[in-house]
């Protein structure tokens, strides 16, 4: 053997240790309820019985999950908090809000909120205008959330700060302690704000300021064009905010670029990256139906699913009754459980009959339904199926969903 | 832009797919994992237990086999977002035809053939389908686990290339040089004659090598330079 076909030897033994991204339980779940599809009749006596247990066991756990005690409630000065009711401070007073898991939200002066939903995790509270000081107990996958104009601040456990002026659309987050995400437009995506650090929205002028105690460093968006930002007024210690140097963004267009870059170039891992450095969920909100598509493309081929997912629902939220949604809604269909699945492929068919995945769809939509057992949603799939396709690749499971009614 | 209090509805918005099919029969619950039951046996004792409707038979089939058929299936395909459609297919079709298998023993073969014939007609419909981009070759996606990047950057490049063989040729070529099945086992796979497979093998070879040396990544590999 000469030394080229040495080379091309290790080349091919290299090339056989590459391996892909691949789900082996979720295909071997969706293989094994595909291939039980046939059953006898006393295996669906059995399934029957496992199936009134199961469905009395999930009951149980709804039930469980959905009582009244486990969603965190609140209390004003004024006694029992009401979800939706606006709060609202004068000049001179503030207004401390208690949550049941001791997570506390004191309104600042002359400002206007509302608790806008509570969960078992956490809260979703808006800032109408004015600021609020909060100390959110960590918990485990806690999901406390403050809402402002545009932005959404995402908090794990920590003290901050929040202020939002809505006449002049600037936003403020000063962290006491812990870390806080914060979302929304010209802060390059998602912003990570962490213990003593000050994060400056001004809208208007597209720019963004992010002030360090440690360092006392200012980073710029457009420092030039940025006017003084009056709602970091309400949040002390904030006298440093103005005589601030500027310095080159840290979070300018270019990332946000640069991940598509990577994605085009089939570097998946640095695309999701990317992708999170410069914030998922602003993407989500401001990206074409293409890009959109390409970041799910991403996730999957990255391996993060949950990405996929979002960017998936984010072309059926936005670009409703496009022909991207409905392929979104396919997609989404390939990678959700079976019970979700069927819905999918029920909104591609209804939005693409004719569509060029009508026949794997409707053949998706009979598995899935085969799959969560929901037999006479399978029944109804199986007959549509051989309608349309009597000679499709699904056929012979179709024939035998309806078998299988009339053993 | 107008002093606003955005909806929180809108920002964290999820569509409930529920929604979109109204008309649907109430759906049940999940039904959770289905876990791999142990199986004692050789792959005739398999072959055996999935015919006669053991269940334990199928998962284990499965388990024993679905490395292997993964493996086989990214070598063909590269990284596609329908590698775990194609292996379902696979295995689908394989225990439903598995009582039409004539030497059990040949399981491995047998499953090999299937997934063969499966990429085949999967890359075949997917050159037909407009609504499917065919990657230029420098989009070809990077794969997930890679010796080193300087691999990685040449695997890139060798699923360009195999993107503009024909299907067989591509197939001879990964089946005899990566997957490592010596020609009579490869050409059996293919369900062609061990000349044909010779052939094919042959024209891959001329052309993935000669269309590999003017790649910068892989002409140090592949090519005739010596490094």
């Amino acid at each position: 053997m000469n030394a080229l076909d040495e080379r091309r030897d290790r080349f091919f033994h290299a090339w056989a240790e590459a391996d892909g991204s691949f789900d082996k339980d979720q295909v071997r779940n969706r293989l094994l309820a595909s291939h039980r599809a046939p059953k006898a009749a006393v295996s669906r006596v059995r399934e029957t019985l496992w199936f009134a247990a199961a469905t009395m066991a999930a009951a149980a756990a709804i039930a469980l999950w959905a009582r009244p005690s486990d969603v965190l409630s609140f209390t004003t000065p004024s006694g029992k908090g009401e979800v939706g009711a606006w709060l609202a401070t004068d000049r001179s007073s503030e207004m401390p809000i208690a949550f049941s898991e001791n997570t506390k939200v004191t309104l600042r002066h002359d400002s206007r909120g509302r608790v806008e939903s509570v969960g078992q995790k956490g809260a979703h509270f808006l800032i109408e205008q004015g600021a609020v000081h909060a100390e959110v107990v960590h918990r485990t996958n806690t999901d406390w959330r403050f809402l402002a104009g545009p932005f959404e601040v995402r908090v794990t456990g920590t003290a901050l700060n929040v202020a939002w002026d809505p006449a002049r659309e600037q936003l403020s987050v000063r962290v006491d302690h812990g870390s806080v995400v914060v979302h929304g437009p010209y802060i390059g995506g998602e912003q990570v704000v962490r213990t003593g650090e000050l994060c400056l929205v001004d809208v208007p002028s597209k720019s963004m300021r992010f002030i360090s105690d440690a360092d006392s460093e200012t980073h710029d968006t457009h420092a030039s064009d940025a006017p003084p930002l009056a709602v970091a007024a309400d949040l002390a210690p904030a006298a440093h905010v103005s005589a601030a140097p500027a310095i080159d963004p840290p979070h300018a267009a270019p990332t946000a670029l640069a991940w598509s870059d990577l994605e085009g170039q089939g570097d998946y891992e640095g695309a999701y990256a990317l992708v999170q450095r410069a914030g998922a969920s602003s993407l989500y909100r401001v990206a074409s139906v293409d890009a959109l598509l390409e970041l799910a493309k991403v996730g999957q081929l990255s391996g993060h699913r949950d990405m996929q997912r979002d960017a998936l629902l984010a072309v059926r939220r936005r670009f409703a009754g496009s022909r991207q949604a409905a392929l979104a809604a396919y997609e989404l269909g390939r990678t959700t459980p079976a019970v979700e699945a069927a819905g999918w492929f029920e909104a591609y068919l209804t939005e693409q009959p004719a569509g060029p995945l009508a026949r794997e769809a409707s053949g998706r939509l009979l598995e899935a339904d085969s799959l969560a057992h929901n037999e006479p949603a399978a029944r109804e799939a199986a007959t549509r199926y051989l309608a349309r396709y009597p000679d499709g690749p699904h056929a012979a499971l179709a024939r035998r969903a309806l078998a299988a009614q009339n053993p | 832009m107008a002093a606003s209090v955005t909806n929180p509805v809108v920002l964290t918005p999820r569509t409930n797919p529920v929604r979109l099919a109204s008309s649907r029969p109430p759906t049940p619950p999940a039904s959770g994992v289905v876990r791999a039951l142990p199986f004692d046996g050789d792959d005739e004792d398999l072959v055996e237990g999935v015919i006669a409707g053991r269940a334990d038979a199928a998962s284990a089939l499965y388990e024993r086999h679905v490395e292997a058929i993964q493996r086989l299936v990214f070598r063909l395909m590269g990284p596609d977002t329908e590698l775990e459609d194609v292996v379902h297919d696979i295995f689908l079709r394989a225990l439903e035809s598995i009582p039409r298998l004539r030497d059990p023993a040949a399981l491995r073969p047998w499953l090999f053939g299937i997934a063969i014939r499966a990429v085949r007609i999967r890359i075949q419909k997917r050159m037909r389908q407009r609504w499917l981009t065919v990657m230029p070759p420098e989009n070809v996606p990077e794969v997930a686990t890679v010796p080193d990047m300087a691999m990685a950057e040449a695997l890139r490049d060798v699923y360009g290339i195999l993107q503009q063989l024909p299907v067989d040729e591509r197939i001879a070529l990964v089946l005899h040089r990566v997957e490592g099945l010596a020609l009579e086992e490869a050409a059996a796979s293919c369900e062609t004659s061990l000349a044909t497979f010779r052939r094919r093998l042959a024209r891959a070879e001329t052309k993935f090598f000669a269309r590999a040396e003017k790649k910068p990544t892989l002409a140090t590999w592949l090519g005739g330079a010596v490094q």
